[in-house]
This record gives structure tokens, sequence and C-alpha cells, in this order.
């Protein structure tokens, strides 16, 4: 009797948690919320380890054109208008009324000014610093850039190509190096929705926190919505994911784990977004190093071949991601399994790695396994260290055959951050004496995306790259973000993330007070896929 | 009172056995019938705790299960078929569930409808809310109806148990029902038994004793039994009866058969003495006694005339033996006389011839002539002396007398003492004191003889060197030994047992006759109460004869 008693009391107790439960998740309503006027004390705190200056570069500086979610890729800023005049001559008509962080006003003097200093010291890492060959301004809001040779990827380069002001070139200079962004300290040197205020972000050296505050006199005038944005850069994954998951006003917005969705998504203070991404994970083989067991074709065909795409995509990404195309497809390994068996069998090979990227090579670990290669680990917490053994190793070869690089798309959904690693010379690239490889390349450089050709090379330059396996081929992540659930903002999946577009809502913690966040807020959100 | 037979006793108590047997089964019976009807309970028990097992339990957590596949599973392809299987696998619980209470079924609802939820959840591709779902709310409702189902599986197993302990409550009070029931009836049965049989037991132990008494009279024939008192009233009062008539009839039998008997050992004892006149009188009862009495009396009348007819034989024989004997002495004894007269014949010739000399050589004078008349009459006398020595051997006794043993003996050895001497055998007599004896003197002398005459035989004829014979007399308590010993090499073995046998002997180219030592053992054995005895030692044969000696008192009495 007692037991009956009992167990109707738990029966309803369920029945009553069930009937709670029903929907026991929200849908996101932070839109309707979001304050469309900026609010002097909005404030979000952002942690993006992975290339952070490329993110912050973007932030605070602007050029020409930038990155955009379109079919081109990208979208006028500085310029409003621009005419091919012929395949090496280009005329820019420049945006009027628009002013430097420090009020300054630009004109066709500011680009003529920093394009002379760009000219003397260019980056590297495409083919601009060959293909432009001078600038000139036609009138105070028009210029023209003259061409040595046709360049498909000009106006990508010119989204790289930010515009400082007189004060900033006077005391650094344009030093574009391998990693270009620019921005060796803080002041209202540039363009860009954001001022850096605090802290310095270049591609080999940073500060673990910038602060970015609104740019006041920024061209778009409806933006940027926040006041401040605070970015970390040197987070552990496990800090940052406790401040965005269940700290409210820890951090509002992060790329996460792929094991780390559900916990995202029952957080009380984070949703989930997710989305196909241009990023990639680069695995380099060290094609330098003639004694290492990777120098050998086979021996990188095999381990090509040895890798599961599927099963890494279902498992080791969660199912956020999708195959890459450059990867050998299922049954297309030039190697019988005898053969990769064979060649595979007592591999051991050194892999330099970053600890975030780990749960990628347990995954392949575990199926490399299976052939006897067993891996050697060397872990690092700093992408710079990555960066160094890399580059180091044009110098001094290094001890890594494999290296894995955790590439954002800092190049606007373009082939162009892939091929980079297949260029003969360039400093992120080992590959040598693949004349083939090398003339695609050149080739490459003078399309123009909507080329007819434009396509067809691509996927010859891919088919060389997949055939020479000068690359691990590991699918492509989606971006998943933790994202404060308060923030209205649509990330995206490139090197780029317009936060000077966010919103927030007039629950944000930054704007809430000392009330706390309300109890029937924390229900898990339902999770925002893209597209 | 009327007699009851023994045989309704009995029946009496088989019947009450078998009454109390009837309830004990009748109660075991109806017990055992309950327990079954437990034991099926507990059997159906047991049934629907495996229903449970199998029809809810295990499907309920295959279900779980494929609930969980599906979740884990990476695409599309893998989900379609666990889909599939969870429908099915629902709807067939479902049908399942609905036969059972409403609460158990609610339970089942929660969690199928959670199942369904996160089947839900994966097709909308919201596969993190699945997961959890799947590992939170689905996993609470399918606690909660495993435990549910549980508590139901509970229940049948306490539901068995306590059947279980009611079987057992219901066998111990069977065992304690059977217990004081067996003590109750046992006991009963016990005491109409003791009763009855310590009844019928005494009665078989007066009969017994009245038998024992009279089967110890039977044995000893001391005193008569008394009759048997019982009163019984059944079968063993009249045993009783019938064993008193035996018994004083059997005693009367007893008594006549004793005075016959008695009389039948007079009259045997009669026989032993010789008195073979003597006849049994008296009649005995016993028709086998009867019988015997006149066997008896013919034997007897049968043995005294074969006995009769037996001496006269044997008188006769005796006596041509006697005669033979005699006979045989005497042609010992004329070479004995022989002997003995050998010499006084020689002196007597030369006496003659001296005179005859002297006579024709006239140197014959008076005093020699009477001198040597003198002399042949001494010679003469002496010989006369042997010859009436012989007589006297001869002579019979007339009666038993008392007489000195070694006068006898010098009786035997004067007659052979020539012959010895001739044959040159070494004599020695040995006697050291006075010896009596009672019985025929020249009878003894003459057995002596025999023995002695034995013993020469043997040394003359097997040319013995230093041949000799000794004979010794020793006095005992009773007895009076008389050893004779020679050195001839003795009797051959298979000899021994024969030689007191009449006719036996070895001698037959000296005409032996064989009765010497025959007769020499009759007059020491028959005659004289003695005993002879023979053996054999190192150099030759040893004759003792064993008589008794006469006590100073006796030997006075017969002077
Ligand atoms: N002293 C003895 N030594 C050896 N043999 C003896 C002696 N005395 C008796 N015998 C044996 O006993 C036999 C029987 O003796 P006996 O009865 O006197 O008859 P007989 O002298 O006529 O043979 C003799 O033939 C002899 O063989
Ligand atoms: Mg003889």
């Amino acid at each position: 009797m007692r037991y009956k008693f009992a167990w109707l009391l738990l029966f309803t107790l369920h029945c009553g948690i069930f009937a709670a439960q029903e929907e026991p998740y929200v849908e996101d309503t932070s839109e309707r919320h979001a304050l469309h006027v900026r609010d002097p004390r909005s404030h979000i705190k952002v942690f993006l380890p992975s290339m952070p200056y490329n993110y912050v570069s973007r932030l605070v500086n602007e050029g020409l054109v930038r990155l955009a979610e379109n079919d081109q890729g990208w979208e006028y800023a500085l310029a409003t208008k621009s005419t091919k005049l012929s395949p090496l001559l280009y005329e820019f008509e420049l945006r009027r009324g628009v002013r430097f962080q420090d009020g300054t006003p630009f004109n066709a003097d500011s680009v003529m000014h920093n394009f002379h200093y760009f000219l003397k010291q260019p980056f590297n890492y495409t083919n601009i610093h060959r293909s432009l060959k001078s600038i000139e301004k036609i009138s105070d809001y028009t210029i023209r850039l003259h061409l040595s040779q046709p360049y498909g990827m000009l106006y990508r380069d010119l989204a790289r190509i930010y515009i400082y002001s007189e004060a900033y070139l006077k005391t650094f200079g344009w030093k574009g190096a391998e990693t270009g962004a620019n921005i060796k300290a803080s002041g209202p040197y540039g363009l860009g929705p954001y001022i850096l205020t605090e802290g310095m972000i270049t591609g080999r050296k940073q500060t673990p926190k910038a602060t970015l505050k609104a740019n006041p006199y920024y061209w778009e005038k409806q933006y940027p919505c926040i006041e401040t944005i605070t970015f970390y850069t040197e987070l552990s994954t496990a800090e940052a994911l406790r401040l965005a998951l269940y700290e409210d006003g820890g951090l509002d917005f992060m790329q996460i784990p792929f094991n780390k969705k559900i916990e995202t998504m029952l957080s009380p203070y984070a949703k989930l977004v997710s989305m196909p991404s241009t990023h990639n994970f680069t695995i380099y083989f060290n094609l330098a190093k003639t004694a290492s067991p990777v120098a050998r074709k086979e021996v990188r065909q095999a381990l090509n071949c040895a890798l599961n795409q599927q099963s890494l995509l279902d498992f080791t990404y969660k199912k956020e991601g999708r195959l890459n195309p450059a990867a050998f497809k299922d049954g297309a390994c030039p190697l019988d399994e005898a053969m990769i068996e064979r060649t595979l069998k007592g591999l051991e090979l050194n892999v330099a790695t970053q600890d975030s990227l780990l749960f990628l090579w347990k995954g392949i670990e575990y199926q490399l396994s299976t052939y006897g290669v067993k891996l050697r680990y060397r872990i690092t917490t700093s992408e710079k260290e990555i960066y160094d053994l890399a580059q180091k190793n044009h110098h001094e070869t290094q001890e890594w055959d494999i290296l894995i690089q955790n590439t954002q798309d800092w190049y606007g959904r373009y082939p162009w951050p892939v091929f980079i690693r297949y260029q003969e010379n360039n400093p992120w690239s080992f590959v040598r004496h693949d004349a083939l490889m090398k003339s695609s390349i050149e080739t490459f450089f003078g399309l123009e995306q909507d080329d007819a050709l434009f396509h067809t090379l691509v996927q010859k330059i891919q088919d060389r790259a997949r055939e020479e396996a000068y690359m691990l081929f590991v699918p492509i992540p989606n971006a998943v973000f933790a994202m404060n659930k308060e923030l209205v903002f649509e990330p995206l999946g490139i090197g780029m993330q317009p936060f000077w577009k966010a919103k927030i809502t007039d629950r944000h913690w930054s704007v809430r007070g000392d009330k706390a966040y309300p109890e029937e807020l924390q229900k898990p959100v339902i999770p925002k896929r893209f597209p | 009172m009327k007699k009851i037979p023994i045989k309704y006793k009995l029946l009496l108590l088989f019947s009450f056995s078998f009454i109390g047997m009837l309830i004990l089964a009748e109660r075991t019976f109806s017990l055992s019938k309950e327990n079954i009807r437990n034991a099926t309970t507990i059997f159906e028990n047991s049934q629907s705790t495996l229903h449970l097992q199998e029809n809810y339990i295990e499907p309920t957590n295959a279900l779980r299960e494929m609930s969980l596949s599906l979740v884990m599973s990476p695409n599309e392809d893998y989900r379609k078929n666990i889909e599939a299987d969870i429908i099915d696998r629902r709807a067939r619980l479902e049908e399942n569930f609905a036969k059972l209470d409403p609460q158990t079924y609610s339970a089942w609802k929660a969690y199928s409808n959670s199942v369904q939820k996160t089947c839900g959840y994966l097709e909308a591709r919201f596969e993190e809310a699945a997961f959890v779902h799947v590992t939170s709310i689905e996993r609470e409702n399918y606690t909660a109806l495993l435990n549910r189902l549980k508590s139901l599986q509970h229940d049948a197993i306490m539901q068995t148990k306590h059947n279980f302990s009611d079987i057992q409550t219901g066998a111990r009070a069977l065992k304690y029902e059977l217990v004081v029931l067996v003590l109750l009836l046992s006991a009963l049965v016990f005491v109409a038994g003791y009763l009855l049989s310590s009844h019928i037991v005494s009665s078989i132990l007066k009969l017994q004793e009245g038998l024992k008494e009279f089967f110890g009279y039977l044995q000893t024939k001391t005193t008569q039994p008394k009759p048997i008192e019982l009163h019984s009233r059944d079968e063993l009062e009249d045993m009783a009866k019938l064993l008193n008539q035996s018994i004083s009839k059997a005693s009367a039998t007893i008594t006549q058969d004793t005075l016959f008997i008695e009389d039948a050992i007079s009259v045997v004892n009669d026989l032993k003495l010789g008195k073979l006149s003597s006849r049994l009188h008296s009649t005995a009862q016993a028709q086998e006694l009867r019988l015997l009495k006149d066997v008896i009396n013919a034997m007897i009348d049968n043995l005294e005339s074969k006995i009769n007819e037996e001496i006269l034989k044997r008188t006769e024989q005796e006596k041509l033996l006697i005669q033979q004997s005699k006979l045989a002495s005497m042609g010992e004894m004329i070479g004995n006389i022989a002997h003995q007269w050998r010499q006084p014949l020689g002196e007597l010739s030369a006496l003659l011839i001296n005179l005859q000399v002297k006579h024709e050589f006239h140197d014959l004078d008076e005093g020699y002539l009477l001198e040597s008349i003198q002399r042949c009459m001494k010679i003469n006398a002496f010989m006369s002396g042997t010859i009436s020595d012989f007589q006297n051997f001869f002579k019979p006794s007339k009666e038993k007398e008392v007489f000195e043993i070694s006068e006898a003996c010098e009786r035997a050895i004067a007659i052979l003492q020539a012959s010895l001497r001739y044959h040159g055998i070494e004599f020695s007599f040995d006697i050291s004191e006075k010896m009596e004896v009672l019985g025929y003197p020249n009878e003894f002398a003459q057995a002596l003889l025999n023995i002695l005459s034995n013993a020469k035989d043997v040394l003359s004829e097997r040319e013995i060197s230093n041949p000799f014979i000794r004979l010794y007399l020793k006095k005992g308590y009773k007895y009076i030994l008389i050893v004779i010993e020679d050195n001839g090499g003795g009797i051959a073995k298979e000899h021994m047992e024969r030689i007191f046998e009449p006719y036996f002997t070895t001698k037959y180219a000296k005409q032996g006759t064989g009765i010497g030592l025959y007769m020499t053992k009759m007059i020491i054995e028959n005659n004289m109460g003695g005993i002879i005895t023979v053996k054999n030692t190192e150099s030759g044969a040893l004759f003792t004869i064993k008589l008794p000696s006469v006590p100073e008192a006796e030997v006075a009495a017969y002077m």
C-alpha cells in the first residue's frame, strides 16, 4: 500500500516533469529584444584563439573593399565603385565624408600615401607584391591601380590592404610580412568600425587581451551597435568554455570544440550556433625533411588513403563539417590495400600540434593505428609556436614530419588560403620542384573568379595536390560557436566576424544592471544552424 | 466370565493400530492436498515473474538499447533501420502494457512518448537535443518504468515468498499435528498392547516356569513338579491343564522307570562281580525299557552259558599248556641235572677207580675204604639232594603263602648254576634286604628260571664275549621290583610285542617251545597280581617284575 502511494507520487511527479519539459527548448527570441541604439554600457567579450589578429584587424581597419558573404566574396568599403579599365588598370571611386578614427578626413591622398608605404613593404603571402605596379591619383576621390600582370585576386588582396592614418604609418610603416595583420599599437590609427584602445595584435605577437571601442566617426552611421568589445587571445579552452557557458558576462562569443556542443546548448547563458565554414585544418607534410618517411610520395598517399573521411566527420567532427574535395574519394586511392599496409606498417611520425587540435589527432591516430602507424606529439598551447615551427623549417629542417595549423578562412571563400600551401617559394609552402603546380598557380593568379577557366584550374590544382598528397586532407569543419543568448549576431563561416553589426538585447549582462539573468531565459535555446 | 481366545485379543489390538493408521493417513492426505494447492500458487507466481521478465522488462531494455543506438548512429542510413525496429517494438510493447494496471501503463506511456520524442528530435536533425533527451528524460522515464516493472516483479516474488512461508507454516503445523496424532495413537495402542501382551506373556511365563520345573524334574528326578496354576481364560489355560495332566502322568512313569533302572544297575553290578545268575525282575513303564529288560536278561543268559563254555575250554587249554610247559621244563631240567651231576659223577668214578687201583695193588685198607664209602655217600647225598631239589621245584605250590623272594631266587639259581658256569656266564645276584611276597614260591621260582634260562640261551647261542646276567631286587613302598638284565643283544624290535604270546619262539633249531615267557607272565600277573615288562638296554634285554609287597602286618597274619 505504502509502495503504491509512493509510486503514484513518483508517477505524478514524472508526468509533471514531462508536461513541464514537454518542450524544454525555447526559440531564440533575442532578435525581438535587440537594442538598435548603441548603449554606452554595451560591451561584449570575444575569444577567438585561432588567428585573432585576422579578426581584430578586420574590425579595426578597413580597405577599399572588405570581405563579405556574397557571391563575389567582397563588398565595397572605402571605395564605392570600381572599373576595370583594362586587365592591368583599375579605377576606384572613393567614399566621401569618411574620417579616420582620429577624426582626420579620408581621401585619395590617404590612399596614395598608404599604398606608397605598402609598395615599399608589401605582404608576401599572395601575389600582390608581384602584380601591383603603381597607384595613381585621378581626383580627390578617384584613384587608379596599375598592375604589372593580370591579377585575379586583386579585390581580395585589397580587402587586406588596410588604410592606416598618417600617424601610424610614420611610426610603424607597412611591414606586411607572412601574416599581414598590422596592428602594432593601440590607437585611433585605422578606418574600421572599432578603435583598438588597449593591447596590440600582429601575426607574430599579441597581448592576451585587446579592447576595442566603437569608432564614433565610422562612415556607416548605424554601426557599430556595441560600444566595447574585449578580445581575448590566450585563454585555455576549458577556461573559455567555463566563462562562456556558466558565467553570465564571462564570454559572449567563442568558437567551441565539436564535443562541447551539448553543454553549450544546455548552458544557461549561451546558445549554440553552427554553420559551414571555409576554414580548414592544414596538415603539412615536412617535404623539406628528406629523411622523413613523408618525403616519399607513397607514404603520403598511403596516409591519405588510410583515413576514412566519413568516420572522421561522423565521430571526430561530431558531424560538424563536410567532406574535403581535396581528399581521395572512396576507392580512388592510387595504392592497393596491401601496398598501404606495407607502406604504413611500423611507421613512426612526429606530429606538431596545438593542444586544441588534439581531438582531431585522436581520431586520425585511431584510424592510422590499425595500420600500425605510431604518432609522437609535440604539443603546444600557442599558435605562434606552430607558426614558428613552420617558418623555421625553411631555414633549418625541423624535426616534425607532420604539422597542423588551424587556418581560418582569412581570404573569404576563395581557394587561395589552400593553394598557398602549394606555391613554390611561398613562406607557407614546402612544395618544391613541381613545375606543373607552379605553372598552374601562376595561371591561377591571372584568372578572374568569374572566368570560365577558373573553375577548371582550381580543379586541376586540387587534383595535383591530391595526387602528390602534399597535405594530409581531412574534412572541412563547420564553425561552431557559443554565443551569449542576448547577443544578436549572425556570425560568418569565414575569417571575419562583422561585430559592428552585432547587437545586444536589453537583457544583456552589460546593460541589465544588477538584475539577475531571468530564470526562464536560462532554458536551452534551440541551436541555430546556418545556412 | 466367558472365554476370550487370544486371536480376538490380538484382533482388538490390530484394530486399534489400524484405526490409528487410518486417521493418520486421512490427515496426511488432506494436508498434502493443501500443500499441492500452495505449491501450484507458487509456480503460478514464478510464472508471472518470468512473464514480466520476458514480455516487459527485456523488451523494454531492448527498446532502450535501440533508442540509444539511434542517438549514437552517425547517419541516416543507420537510423532508418533502427527507427523501423523501434516503431515495431513500441507497437508490440504497447499491446503488452495495455494488459497491465493503469499505473504501469501510464509509466509505459511516459517512456514510450519520450522514445518518440527522441526519434522526433533526430528526425528534426536536432541531434544534441536527442542526446540530451535520451540521457535525461527518456532515461528517467525508462528508469521509472523499469522500477515499476521491478516492483511488480517484486510483488510477485513477495507473493511467492508469502505462499512459500504459508506452505512452510502449513508443513510445520502438519508436522506437529502428525507428531501429536502419532504420539496419541501410539500411546493408545501401546497401552492396549501392553495390557494384552502382559496378560498373555504372564500366562506364557507361568507355563514356562511350570515347564522349566518339569524339565528340571525330568533331568534330576528329585522333586516332583507342582501343577501349573493358570486361569487366563484362554488357550493358554487349556494348554496349562494339558501340561499338568502330562506332567503327572510323566512323573508316575518316571518313578517306575527309575525303579526299573536302579534294578538294572544292580543287575549289571552283579554281572561285574561275576554273579551271572542275577536277573532283572522289576518292570518298567516305558516300552523301550521293557524291551531292554528282556534283551538284558536274554543277554545275561547267553553270556552266562558262553562264559561257562569258555571257562571250560580255557581250563582244558591251560591244562595242556601247563603240561607242555612242564614237559619243556623237564627237558631243560634234564640238561641242568646233567650239568649238576657231571662233577659228582666224575668224582664218584675217580673214587671208584682209586678203590679199584688200591684193591689191585692191595693197598686198599679199611680206613681208605671207609673214607671212600664215606665220600661216596656224601656225593650220593648231594646228587640225591639235587634230584629232590628238582622235584621240589616242580612240585606245584599247594596254596598261596608268604615267602622270601631271595630264597626263591636262590632256588632258581641253584638249578641253573652249573649250566651258567659251563657256558662261562658271569652271574651276579644282588640282594640287600629281606623281601617277602604273597604267592606261590615254586611257581615264582619257575617263572624266574624261565627268564634266566632265556638269557642263558641268548648268551650261549649268540656267543657273546664276557656274557653276564645280573639279577637285583629293589624294594619300594608298595612294590618290589625284580630286575633281570643280560648283555645278549636284546630282543628284535618286531618280536618285542609278541614274546609273551604262547608258542612264540625264535629258537626253531634248538626246539624252542614259546611257552616259557607266556607261563611266566601267567604266574606273575594272574597268580601273584604283579606286572612283568621287558625292554632292550644298550647291550641286551632287561626284564622287570613288579610285585605288590606284603605289608608287615599282613605277613604276620599269614604266619
Ligand atoms: N633274555 C632274552 N634275550 C633275547 N631273547 C629272549 C630273551 N628271553 C626270551 N627271548 C626270546 O623270547 C622267546 C620266547 O621265549 P620263551 O617263551 O621262553 O620260549 P623259548 O625259550 O622256548 O623260545 C625266545 O625264543 C627268545 O627269542
Ligand atoms: Mg624259554
